[in-house]
């Protein structure tokens, strides 16, 4: 019963601020300002996100609708891919001409290198580098032999240069003349022709190539030296840390040679 | 009082959530048209209060009509291809306008009122002191 009668009493006092509350309201007309502010909270709630979408989108699009905006994207999009495919194919024809100019650049490179040997080789070019020196010339006669024995032969020449050749010799001259693959060295009367140029005694051979290798092998003994000594020619050897030898200063003509390539 | 008081909850409450929300740019103008019937409804309310002829149901479905009417036809002006929301705008503006005349009309009318019973009530309080005055002589 107690309970009951607490609900009641609940109810009642509900009631009355309900009551209360309503008369208020009808007192101030509360209700039809509910009904005015719902309108208005419906057009502010408007105003306030359009003007926050306009101030949004208006620095980045004027006038134009997202459709538009779309369709525009859309050929933009296919340009850029187009532009793209165009951009990739240069490219790769640039990356194909570099690599080969790379390669052309190389190759001509290694060319001039071979060219330069070969000249070098060849003795279309004045070179210098470690060599040795050797001084011929004709030597008193001994009596009892033949006074032509002293004196410096062809075969002399020839074999010192055969012998400078074997030990590793690279560029050779007698006498400022180059001795090329085509060089002939004879005697010609008093004299002996290098590369049909008189050179007569005293001989000054230089080569170019491990000064010691050539020098060693010059004065091992029983040597290419020592036996043209027994005749009674003077020689010297003298190693030099630079030695210059002039070009081959004739002309190399192949009439009859062509190159098999 | 308890009327403005309710109303501002009403306007800021409103102004609180549309700043949370984004609309589509491609709607905006759809509301831009609803906004200026809207207001054109809430402006002749207050004018049909001064008129005396305000009525809350014309005025709650003149406010959701107009804005829906409004925005259908800048629907179809847009699916015509014709700007037809011009005509929205230029007719909303034009009330809107006078209804604000109608409204600071009856402002200033209440001022000058105001005015000439202040004058009034001076002109009493010294013609009063004025004979009391004589009176007293």
């Amino acid at each position: 019963m107690q309970k009951s009668n607490s609900k009641v009493n609940k109810i009642k006092s509900h009631v009355g601020i309900i009551n209360k509350f309503l008369e208020f309201s009808k007192r101030n007309s509360v209700l039809t300002y509910i009904t005015i502010g719902i309108p208005l909270f419906f057009l502010s709630i408007m105003l306030a996100a359009q003007m926050k979408t306009i101030s949004i989108s208006d620095e980045i699009v004027k006038g134009k609708r997202e459709t538009e905006l779309a369709e525009e994207l859309l050929t933009l999009q296919r340009n850029y891919d187009d532009l793209k495919k165009n951009y990739d194919d240069s490219q790769k024809i640039v990356n194909e001409y570099k690599t080969n100019s790379a390669t052309n650049d190389e190759l001509i490179a290694s060319m001039q290198r071979d060219i330069k040997s070969l000249k070098a080789l060849a003795g279309t070019t004045e070179v210098k580098g470690e060599g040795i020196i050797i001084t011929m010339s004709d030597g008193e006669a001994e009596e009892g032999s033949s006074r032509t024995d002293a004196l410096v032969h062809d075969s002399d020449l020839l074999t010192v240069v055969n012998e400078l050749k074997s030990a590793g010799a690279e560029a050779i001259s007698i006498n400022g003349q180059r001795i090329i693959s085509t060089s002939a060295i004879r005697c010609v009367g008093p004299v002996i022709q290098v590369n049909y140029k008189k050179v007569a005694s005293p001989f000054e051979i230089k080569a170019i190539g491990n000064s010691q290798y050539l020098e060693s092998a010059m004065t091992i003994k029983n040597g290419v030296i020592d036996l043209i000594k027994e005749y009674g020619e003077n020689i010297t050897i003298s190693r030099e840390k630079e030695v210059t030898i002039p070009k081959f200063d004739g002309t190399i003509n192949l009439e009859k040679s062509t190159v098999i390539e | 009082m308890i009327g403005v008081i309710i109303l501002a909850i009403f306007v800021s409450v409103g102004i609180i959530i549309g700043l949370n929300v984004t609309v589509p740019y491609s709607y905006s103008q759809y509301i831009a048209v609803a906004i200026l019937a809207c207001l054109d409804s809430v402006f002749g309310a207050f004018s049909a209060n001064i008129e005396k002829k305000f009525r809350m149901n014309i005025f709650l479905t003149g406010f959701f009509m107009n804005a829906l009417v409004s925005i259908f036809l800048v629907y179809i002006g847009v699916k015509l291809d014709v700007d037809l929301y011009l005509g929205a705008v230029i007719v909303f503006t034009g009330r809107l306008l006078n209804n604000f005349t109608v409204i600071r009309h009856d402002f200033i009318l209440k001022i000058d009122k105001n005015k000439v019973k202040l004058k009034l009530k001076d002109k009493i309080h010294k013609n009063k002191s004025s004979t009391k005055e004589s009176s007293k002589e």
